[in-house]
Parts: C-alpha cells; structure tokens; sequence
C-alpha cells in the first residue's frame, strides 16, 4: 500500500516538474528565440560600447563549426563579430566572461586570434570562446564582453 | 531505519559504490552514443546507480556514488560545467535513490519503482541545469527555452535507465548474486 501511494507522489511530481517547466517556458513572449533573453555580448573599446549581440544577432554573424581541442566547437567566428562590431585592427582582446565555470577572464593578442578562432554557442543559450590557440582550460564561457586595444 | 538496510559500509559495498562511480565516468567519457540528443548518456549510469544501490543498501549508498562519479566527471570530463554543477548533477540523483529506496522496500528489482525513481533521478539533472543557468545569469526565454523538451528527454531516458535496472536485478536475483539476498526470487515483480 505504501509502495503505490509512493509510487502515485513520485507520478505526480514528475507530472508537476513537466507542468511547470511548461507554464513557465510558454510564459515567455511569443515569437521570441532563446537569444532574446537577458544574455548579450558587449563589444567594447577604451569603456565604449561598440555594438551590443544577443544570441540570435551573434548567430546571424555566421556560423563555423572547428574541431579544436578534439571537440568541434560551432559559433560565429571571432574575427566576424569584431568586424561586424566595425573593429577593423586590434592588438589584444579581454575576454570576459560570467565567471562561473571558469576565471571569466582570456587575454589574447592579435596573433593569437585566426579564423578558427569561434564564439561556440553551447546548449543553454550562451557562448564561449574556442580556438586554436586557446587551451580549453583557460576557455572564458558565458562571454558577456569582448574588450577591444 | 529498515531492517533491509545495513549501516555498515564494509569492502565488498565500497566497491560496488567504486565501481558504480567509474562507470558513471565511462558513461559520460566512452559509451555516449553519437546522437545530439539531451540526456541520453543518462540510461547506463542512472542503471548502474539503481542496480548498485540495490547491491549495497546503505542509506547513503546513492549519495555516495554520485559524490564519487562526480567528482571523477568534474576531474577527468569536466566540460564547460563548474566542478559544483557537475557534482550536484550526480549527487542529485544519488540523493533521491537513497530517499526513494526504502519507500519502495528496497525493491528495485520492480519496475514500477524503478523506472519512476530512475525517471525521478534523472529529471533532477535537469534542476541541476536550471540552478547552473540562473548562476550564469541567464533569466525569461534564455533560461527556460527547451526546458521542457529537455525534462521530458531526461524522464524518459531516467525511466529507461530504470527499467534496465529492474530486469538485470531479476537476473542478478535469480542468479542468487548474494548481494541482492534480501530481495526475494519471487517471479512475480511488478
């Protein structure tokens, strides 16, 4: 008897989590794509904000899939970003990022930036950068700006 | 506490607890299968964590194994998910077999009980995802798009991993593996 109320509460809380993870994703404004959330991607200059991304603005730059590190990594390209941010040269780049998963800090200077170089979008709705040259340990994810010398 | 269960963890429990965690770790590193599918790593390692906290029926048992393989996970696949978030994605799950296994009378050679408390288990991932989305900063559309294709995904796959579970304890029981002694070879679980 207590194996099957057990049985019917644990039904029941899987029909509720499915429920209101439902309510609350069709809670949100209709039409709007995961990359019109809060998530953006600033680049900036000497504290200037050049151009302001969100996820779906960052995935009409383009999109390269790498294979780097042994993973492949699928994002707008770097070097398409900052252009599109109209940075047409640099010297190094600051990336930071949210900091949770990692240091949320990447320096890079120029030479270290080459077309492979991505913006990978991963599953929740952000993105990291990878690269060549880029030890996967030392990654920034959940990029929140792109600091321009 | 049950009378099923033991509160001593001796070699031969804190060996299966070891085995259970390294396959968790070569089910996240080997046996992923070349789908892009969410959640679908989980049917062999939420299927070891039944099937071995059946063997063991320590209290803490599931806990402990999802402590171990996740912390193997956060050591040798860490990915982009902070250590926390990759432990907790184990442990979650590990937690609720443990409260879920007494209530159940130890019984998961059953498969109602194991595919729901796979199903329950698993889907906890997904809570783990949620809390590791909201402390990226992430809120409205960009925190809850796919969720529920994801949680469903997940119980499903959870559910599976259970099922798995329940028709290798039957085996294992009729095998007369003595680990699994205490649950009866009655031929008529349900």
């Amino acid at each position: 008897m207590r194996a099957r109320v057990v049985l019917a509460a644990v039904a029941l809380v899987l029909v509720a989590g499915v429920a209101v993870s439902w309510f609350f994703e069709s809670r949100q404004v209709p039409g709007t794509t995961p990359a019109s959330g809060s998530y953006r991607v600033r680049v900036t200059r000497g504290g200037r904000e050049l151009a302001s991304f969100d996820l779906a603005a960052l995935q009409a730059v383009g999109s390269k899939t790498v294979t780097v590190q042994g993973g492949q990594e699928t994002g707008p390209a770097l070097l398409d970003v900052l252009k599109r941010a109209g940075v047409s040269e640099f010297s190094a780049l600051t990336i930071l990022g949210a900091g949770i998963r990692d240091d949320g800090r990447l320096e890079i200077a120029v030479a270290d930036v080459g077309p492979d170089t991505v913006l990978a979008v991963a599953k929740r709705g952000t993105v990291k950068v990878a690269g060549p040259s880029i030890p996967k340990a030392k990654r920034v994810r959940d990029v929140t700006e792109i600091q321009v010398r | 506490m049950s009378s099923r269960q033991t509160s001593k963890l001796g070699v031969r429990q804190m060996t299966v607890i070891a085995l259970v965690a390294v396959l968790m770790l070569i089910a996240k590193l080997v046996l992923r299968m070349p789908i892009k599918v969410s959640g679908h790593g989980g049917v062999l390692w939420i299927a070891a964590l039944i099937i071995g906290r059946a063997a063991v029926r320590y209290p803490a048992a599931g806990t402990l194994m999802g402590l171990l393989g996740g912390t193997l996970v956060a050591i040798f696949a860490p990915g982009d998910t902070a250590a926390f978030f990759t432990v907790a994605k184990y442990v979650l799950p590990g937690i609720i077999v443990d409260i879920l296994a007494p209530l159940f009378g130890e019984r998961f050679d059953r498969i109602l009980p194991a595919v729901l408390t796979g199903a329950l288990a698993h889907a906890a991932k997904v809570g783990v995802d949620v809390a590791e989305g909201i402390a990226a900063g992430l809120t409205g559309t960009a925190l809850m798009a796919g969720m529920t294709v994801s949680l469903l995904l997940h119980i499903g796959f959870g559910a599976l991993g259970g099922l798995i579970a329940a028709l290798v304890l039957r085996v294992l029981v009729r095998a007369r593996v003595p680990q699994l002694a205490h649950i009866p070879d009655s031929g008529d679980s349900r």
